[in-house]
C-alpha cells in the first residue's frame, strides 16, 4: 500500500493507493474524493462501549470506516480543519493522541481509550486521550505545523500546543507562572512534561484561534 | 496578462501584470494591493464591464447585494494582487472555447471573453453538509482563476471517480456526473460520515480542494461568541 | 556552506561542504539524515510547485514592476539568524509560522499575552504592565490589551517559542533608531530597547471606522509580527497602493494617506457583528517598505459568523 502526505503542514492530506486485500482504516468523513472501485465498510470504532466513550468524553466520531479494494484505487483522506498530518510506523510501541487528532490507521494497529486524568479535563484538553499501539502506521493530525521534540528534562508547553506523546513523558498541570502572572498573561494553565521521551506539538491552537476571532466579534 | 500564483497552497494570492487596456473581474473585497495606474469600476446586473456576460449574480452572492469590481489599467506593466476570502488554494485556468462547471464559492477572477452564468442547476439541489450549493457555468476563452478550501489537486477522470460534494471545485463539462450515497448500504452512507458524494464519468478533467468549510466552521463555532 | 533542516524535527542546520552525503544525528530529535548536496539557489518560483497544470501563458516577472517590489519568493523557507541580542528561528512558514526565540542568562523579551507556545524551566514568565503608567495608557487608547508579558531567562540560558492566534507567517525586523508602525494584532514580541505606544500623533484617524488600530514601534531593537495569511514584503520606490485590512506593518519612511476607492466596495449591508470598514485604501508613496497580508480578517468573521452559537435570550 503506497501512501503519501501531500500539502504539509498546511492542508495536509493523504494520498493512498491500495492494491487487492489493502484495507485502511478511517475517521468518518475523512474521504475526501476516491476512485469508484474502492470499497467502504462502516464499523464501530473500537467496540461499542469505548466507542460511545470516545463520543462523549473525547471528540472522536463513534464511527471508522475501512476502505479496501478488490483491484486497486486510489484514496485521499483528509482533516475537518486545516493542519499538518505525522504518520508514524508503530513497532509494537504506543503513542497517546490528544482527542482529534486521530486520522487513519492499517487494520493492524489498536486502537483504545486512556483515562488522560482530571487533570488534563481542566487544562481543557478532555478526560481521555486516545491510545495506539500495535505494528502498522498511524495518521495523525492537528491544527498547525507539526513537529517533534525529545524531552530529557522539563519542558513547558501551552496546552493547546500538544499533540502526542510517548507513555515515558510524565504530564502535569502547573501554571505558567505566579498566581498574579499566569491569570493576567493569558498563558493560564500550561503542561509540564518530562522526559525521557519524545512530544508531537503543534504550531497553532484551536484556543488560540478562537481567541483571536473573538477579539474582532463583539 | 502575466500571472503568479504565490504562497501556495493556502495563503494564496494571484499577482496579475496588465497592459494599458486590459481588464480583469473579480468579487469586490478580492483585491489586496495595487500599482496606481488602474480603472476601477464596480459591475452590475448583466454587464461584465468588459465584454462579459454576468448572469444570475444575485444568486451568486446568496442574495446579497453584492457586486464585482472590474479593472481596467490605464498604464503599461500595472499590477494587481488578489486572494480570496478563506485560506486556501487558487489555480489558473485557460478557457479555450469549452465550458467548466466551477462550485459558487471557487470562482476567483475571470478575464474579458468569459461569460459567467450562476443559474445553472445541473447538479439539482447537491447539499454541502445541510447548505446548498451553486455553480457558476464558465464558457467562452481567456484567463480564469478559481480558488478553494484547501489544496487544489486535479484528476483526470476516465472512467469513475467519486468525490464529496463539498471538495468539489470545478469541473470540465465533458463529463457526466450523478449524484447518490458513498457506500452501498444505508447504515454506512449517513453514519459513516460520508454523506452524499458525485460520481463522475467519462473523460475530463475535474478539480478537488483537500477540505471543506463547513467541516471546519463546525469546530470553531462552538468556542466563538455566540451571534 | 550547506544550509538545510532535520526531516524529523525540521531543526535547522548549516554546516561545511566537505560534510555533504555524510549520514549524520540530528541533535534535537535524535533522527538519522543525511546531509545534502550543496546547492545553487535557482531562480525557480518554489510556491508554483503543484500537481495542477501549468499553462503555456506562465510567465515568471523577474523584473522589477513600475512602483513596487512585491517579494513572495521563499515564503515557505525557515528564516533564522542572530539578532545582535539573541538567537531566532521562524518556523512553519508561511502558514502557522512559529518564533522561537533563544535567550542568554539574563536577557529578556516582551510578548503580546497568550502567544507563548512552550518554553524551558530556565524562563520565567511574569505579566504586567512595561515603562510605567504613561505607556499603559496609551496601549489602553490604541486598543492594545493593557498586559505585557516579561519573558526572562533568569535561571540559566532559555528558549522560548511564540505562536499568533491566527493562521499566518511571522517577520522579523531590526529597529535602527527609525519607527516602525505595526498592526495591532500582528504584534508578537520585541526585545529591550523597543518603545511600543498606541498612542501617537495621527493614530486616531488612519483606521477610524476600520476597527483597525496601528502601534508605533521606536527606539533601537528587536520586533517580530504576524500575519493572517502570507507575508509579501513591498519595496515601494514611487506609489503603491494597500486596501487597510491587508496592512501588516510599514517604515515610517513612508507617506501614507487613507482614502475610499470609489467603486471598490459599493453597495451591500454594513456588517454590524464585528467592527467592519467600507473600501479604505491606503495611498503609499516614497521610498519604504510595507509588509502585506494575504488574507483579510472581516472575510473570515463574516464566513464563520453562521457557524456561531445562538445568543441565549
Amino acid at each position: 500500500m503506497e501512501t503519501e502526505i501531500r500539502n504539509k503542514p498546511s492542508f495536509a492530506n493523504i494520498r493512498i493507493k491500495l492494491g487487492p486485500g489493502d484495507r485502511v482504516i478511517a475517521e468518518a468523513d475523512a474521504m475526501a474524493s476516491m476512485s469508484s472501485t474502492i470499497d467502504i465498510k462502516t464499523m464501530w470504532s473500537g467496540g461499542f462501549l469505548r466507542a460511545v466513550l470516545k463520543r462523549v468524553f473525547g471528540s472522536e466520531s463513534l464511527f471508522v470506516n475501512e476502505f479496501s479494494t478488490e483491484s486497486e484505487g486510489e484514496l485521499i483522506l483528509t482533516q475537518p480543519f486545516p493542519g499538518d498530518i505525522e504518520c508514524l510506523e508503530l513497532k509494537g510501541n504506543t503513542l497517546y493522541l490528544q482527542p482529534g487528532a486521530f486520522l487513519a490507521c492499517e487494520p493492524t494497529v489498536r486502537l483504545g481509550v486512556g483515562w488522560a486524568g482530571l487533570r488534563m479535563l481542566i487544562a481543557r484538553e478532555g478526560l481521555f486521550r486516545l491510545k495506539v499501539s500495535g505494528t502498522g502506521r498511524v495518521w495523525f493530525g492537528a491544527y498547525g505545523g507539526i513537529f517533534q521534540r525529545e524531552i530529557s528534562d522539563e519542558y513547558v508547553v501551552d496546552s493547546g500546543h500538544l499533540v502526542a506523546y510517548e507513555p515515558s513523558i510524565n504530564v502535569r498541570i502547573g501554571m505558567a507562572g505566579g498566581i498574579f502572572s499566569s491569570f493576567f498573561s493569558g498563558e493560564g494553565l500550561v503542561t509540564k512534561v518530562t522526559g525521557p521521551g519524545r512530544i508531537y506539538m503543534q504550531s497553532r491552537s484551536f484556543g488560540g484561534l478562537a481567541a483571536w476571532t473573538n477579539s474582532h466579534l463583539w | 496578462m502575466q500571472y503568479e500564483i504565490l504562497a501556495r497552497p493556502a495563503a494564496s494570492a494571484a499577482r496579475l501584470t496588465l497592459q494599458a487596456g486590459e481588464s480583469i473581474t473579480c468579487e469586490v473585497g478580492a483585491m489586496i494591493a495595487m500599482s496606481s495606474g488602474f480603472n476601477v469600476e464596480t459591475t452590475t446586473r448583466n454587464k461584465g464591464g468588459g465584454g462579459g456576460i454576468v448572469k444570475g449574480l444575485k444568486r451568486m452572492f446568496a442574495g446579497e447585494n453584492l457586486f464585482l469590481n472590474h479593472f481596467t489599467a490605464t498604464q503599461p506593466n500595472q499590477t494587481l494582487i488578489i486572494g480570496p476570502g478563506l485560506l486556501g488554494d487558487i489555480i489558473h485556468y485557460p478557457m479555450r472555447g469549452g465550458t467548466l462547471i466551477v462550485q459558487g464559492s471557487s470562482w476567483l477572477a475571470s478575464a474579458t471573453g468569459i461569460d459567467i452564468d450562476a443559474t445553472w442547476q445541473g447538479l439539482g439541489k447537491a447539499l454541502f453538509s445541510g447548505e446548498s450549493m451553486f455553480w457558476v457555468k464558465c464558457s467562452g476563452a481567456g484567463d480564469l482563476f478559481l480558488n478553494s478550501f484547501g489544496a487544489i489537486y486535479p484528476v483526470d477522470v476516465t472512467g469513475q471517480y467519486v468525490v464529496d460534494t463539498g471538495h468539489i471545485v470545478a469541473f470540465e463539462d465533458s463529463l457526466e456526473f450523478r449524484i447518490g450515497k458513498a457506500s452501498k448500504s444505508l447504515v454506512g452512507s449517513f453514519l459513516g460520515g460520508e454523506g452524499l458524494v458525485c460520481k463522475f464519468s467519462g473523460q475530463g478533467r475535474l478539480y478537488c480542494q483537500s477540505h471543506n468549510p463547513p467541516s471546519f466552521g463546525k469546530l470553531l463555532g462552538p468556542k466563538l461568541k455566540p451571534r | 556552506m550547506i544550509e538545510f533542516t532535520c526531516p524529523s524535527c525540521q531543526k535547522h542546520y548549516r554546516v561545511n561542504d566537505e560534510l555533504a552525503g555524510k549520514t549524520a544525528k540530528c541533535k534535537q530529535c535524535g533522527g538519522t539524515f543525511q546531509v545534502p548536496m550543496p546547492v545553487v539557489p535557482a531562480e525557480v518560483d518554489e510556491y508554483a510547485v503543484s500537481s495542477a497544470p501549468v499553462a503555456a501563458s506562465v510567465q515568471a516577472s523577474a523584473a522589477p514592476i513600475a512602483a513596487a517590489v512585491v517579494d513572495g519568493r521563499g515564503t515557505s523557507a525557515i528564516l533564522s539568524g542572530n539578532t545582535g541580542n539573541f538567537e531566532y528561528e521562524i518556523s512553519q512558514r508561511p502558514d502557522f509560522a512559529l518564533v522561537t526565540v533563544k535567550m542568554q542568562q539574563g536577557q529578556k523579551v516582551f510578548a503580546e499575552p497568550s502567544a507563548m507556545a512552550s518554553m524551558t524551566p530556565s524562563v520565567t514568565l511574569k505579566a504586567g504592565f512595561k515603562g510605567g503608567l504613561g505607556r499603559t495608557i496609551g496601549r489602553a487608547l490604541g486598543g492594545e490589551s493593557l498586559i505585557i508579558n516579561t519573558f526572562t531567562a533568569d535561571q540559566g540560558p532559555g528558549e522560548v517559542t511564540f505562536a499568533a492566534g491566527a493562521p499566518g507567517d511571522a517577520a522579523y525586523y531590526r529597529l535602527q533608531g527609525n519607527t516602525l508602525y505595526v498592526q495591532r494584532g500582528a504584534f508578537m514580541l520585541h526585545s529591550e530597547g523597543v518603545d511600543l505606544t498606541g498612542k501617537w500623533q495621527g493614530a486616531k484617524g488612519f483606521f477610524s471606522g476600520e476597527g483597525l488600530v496601528l502601534l508605533k514601534a521606536s527606539g533601537t531593537g528587536d520586533i517580530f509580527f504576524n500575519s493572517y495569511g502570507a507575508i509579501l514584503q513591498v519595496d515601494v520606490t514611487d506609489q503603491y497602493i494597500v486596501d487597510t485590512g491587508y496592512i501588516v506593518a510599514f517604515e515610517d519612511t513612508l507617506q501614507y494617506r487613507v482614502t475610499i476607492l470609489p467603486g471598490l466596495r459599493a453597495g451591500g449591508k454594513l456588517k454590524s457583528f464585528f467592527f467592519g470598514g467600507e473600501g479604505l485604501v491606503c495611498q503609499f508613496s516614497g521610498q519604504g517598505k510595507v509588509w502585506v497580508q494575504t488574507r483579510h480578517v472581516h472575510s473570515f468573521l463574516s464566513w464563520v459568523h453562521p457557524f456561531r452559537p445562538a445568543s441565549k435570550n
